[in-house]
């Protein structure tokens, strides 16, 4: 039978209005079918300055179809510009007007003299998820916003990670990226998130690197910048969770930035110090929670599944089942992806699965033996399989409900331990 | 099969009326193959008029919950009850949503009226055709 209805991971590339959005007093402007907002209504955390309801939407209907919406799409970009106070407009086009054929470029060429700027990204659903709408509006970023510079400021780094909203931990998690880049005696440039926006955006082309802490997403954006910027970038695939990765992970970039091995291990030593304490305080707890399951799987994007089995390998000790990747990961990123998860430690080897059937990953989950109860962390919809295979179960993707992520986060050291703490809440809800 | 389309136009030439201010329309028929010829000029009748001056049938009753198009049916969109749409200028909201409830669709367009018979004939014949829309709007 054909497949039709399946439990939704991610949403179409249009979506990418929430990367505009993560930038401070950037705005979307839409030129697609009214309601194209809508699909970001069960999202958390996006009212605000701007929020989706208000988003300007060139609404095209039947007529704009036939004759096309170009200049609806110029009225409404003027009207925006008059009445709203952004710094950056972005104009995202659907599925419609890329489909009958809209010259969305030339309309907003013809902006090039506004106040404000105003940039476009083809985010048609049909040319993919909101993975790669991302992708397309930093892309835009890149060739519309950015140009080459003189200067290089010592020590200026950019950091790319988690898709704003999309990956809930976003905002938190770079927050804490930030953190240890600036303990590495450099200076962290973020575009996404609280007091940023468009001042970071100018700030791109002067960083001496573009640092990529994600296995595929983004690497498409720092090839685009390596060529147009002349910026070269550190390539980080896994998302540094708890000590083991986060040291690695600083020593990584410390030797790539030039910082003095002397300086990089005294961070490590002072920082793994602070981390072991915790793990010792609470080794009662780790080995008497006898109910705590022994193998996990995770359904999430590469960025999550891989950062995640990496902490619960190489710091918790815990032995991977399956992995499921449900990103729609484009088919040339899969074998590294695939490599990764077999590079852990004590020889241990996740074998992985780029699945976004959710019917064949609940049914390979429930054939699985755990060896006693089931570790599953993934989306909402996860939550179902778990129960019916008796598993403990933390919500840590897309979608994300019956949980509030505000600004916590799982990066870094700290992170290690807040993920730990939230294992273990849900573990020791059951009767030891 | 064939289908008719009604169009509100002051000198027979072009789009220039607003749906309500159309005394007449004119139709024209499309027939399989995409061809359209005038078929002929639909009055309307001026005692059928009389009372609906507003296209807004609204007495208060709407209470700001947005228009659902109520009220006593429009002798205009009567008249035109077998067209599958209507060309005009403009049409009110209150008119679009008796017009969606008779399944015409309203396209506001103005200018040549063989233009736009041939823009629209297009469209719908490609998708009574099941053929793609790519590229529509640039077809000229």
């Amino acid at each position: 039978m054909a497949k039709i209805l399946d439990k939704q991971r991610y949403k179409c590339a249009m979506s990418a209005m929430q990367t505009v959005q993560a930038i401070d007093r950037a705005i979307p402007v839409l030129h697609s079918g009214p309601g194209c907002a809508q699909k970001l209504s069960s999202s958390s955390g996006s009212s605000g300055y701007f929020s989706p309801n208000i988003y300007p939407c060139t609404s095209i209907n039947e007529k704009d179809v036939v004759f096309g919406g170009v200049k609806k799409l110029e009225s409404t970009i003027r009207h925006s510009l008059e009445v709203i106070d952004a710094d950056l407009y972005v104009v995202l086009t659907g599925c419609i007007p890329e489909i009958v054929g809209d010259n969305t470029e030339e309309v907003v060429e013809g902006f090039r003299d506004a106040r404000k700027p105003v940039i476009y990204a083809s985010t048609a659903g049909f040319k993919g998820n909101n993975y790669k709408g991302h992708e397309q509006v930093i892309d835009s970023i890149i060739d519309q916003l950015l140009e080459p510079s003189d200067i290089r400021v010592k020590g200026l780094v950019n950091i790319w990670a988690d898709v704003p909203y999309q990956n809930e931990f976003w905002h938190g998690n770079f927050r804490a990226l930030e953190d240890l880049i600036k303990r590495l005696g450099l200076v962290p440039n973020i575009i996404f998130g609280y007091n940023r926006g468009l001042s970071s955006v100018k700030k791109i082309p002067a960083a001496e690197f573009n640092l990529l802490i994600s296995p595929w997403v983004g690497l498409g954006n720092m090839k685009k910048m390596e060529q147009k910027l002349k910026i070269p970038f550190l390539h980080y695939p896994t998302l540094p969770i708890g000590a083991f990765e986060t040291s690695k992970f600083l020593r990584t970039v410390g030797e790539y930035a030039g910082v003095p091995k002397e300086k990089v291990e005294a961070i490590i030593e002072e920082q793994e110090a602070y981390y072991y304490y915790y793990i010792e305080r609470y080794a009662d707890l780790f080995l008497e929670t006898r109910v705590m399951s022994k193998q996990f799987t995770v359904v999430s994007d590469a960025h999550y599944a891989l950062g995640i089995t990496k902490f619960l390998v190489n710091d918790l000790g815990l032995f991977p089942a399956k992995q499921f990747v449900v990103d729609d990961t484009p088919r040339e990123y899969r074998e590294a992806i695939s490599s990764y998860f077999k590079d852990l430690n004590y020889g241990i080897e996740a074998s992985v699965s780029f699945e976004t059937d959710g019917f064949k990953i609940h049914n390979e989950i429930k054939s699985h033996d755990y060896h006693g109860y089931p570790l599953i962390l993934g989306g909402y919809w996860e939550k179902e399989v778990a129960k019916q295979t008796n598993g403990h179960f933390l919500n840590v993707s897309w979608p994300v409900n019956e949980r509030l992520i505000m600004n916590s986060f799982y990066v870094g050291y700290d992170g290690g331990l807040k993920l730990i703490e939230d294992i273990y809440s849900v573990a020791k809800t059951r009767f030891n | 099969m064939s289908y008719k389309i009604a169009i509100a136009s002051s000198d027979q030439a072009n789009i220039d009326l607003n749906f309500g201010s159309a005394a007449e329309f004119l139709i024209y028929e499309v027939s399989d193959d995409g061809a359209f010829g005038f078929l002929e000029r639909r009055t309307v009748f001026e005692t059928a008029l009389e009372g609906s001056v507003s296209a807004c049938p609204d007495k208060g009753e709407c209470k700001g919950g947005g228009c659902h198009g109520s009220g006593p049916a429009n002798p205009r969109v009567d008249s035109i009850a077998d067209c599958r749409c209507v060309l005009s200028k403009k049409t009110g909201t209150p008119i679009l949503k008796q017009l969606d409830k008779k399944a015409i669709s309203s396209f506001e367009v103005e200018g040549d009226i063989e233009e736009a018979l041939h823009k629209i004939t297009m469209y719908f014949h490609r998708v009574d055709h099941h053929q793609t829309l790519r590229g529509i709007a640039n077809v000229r």
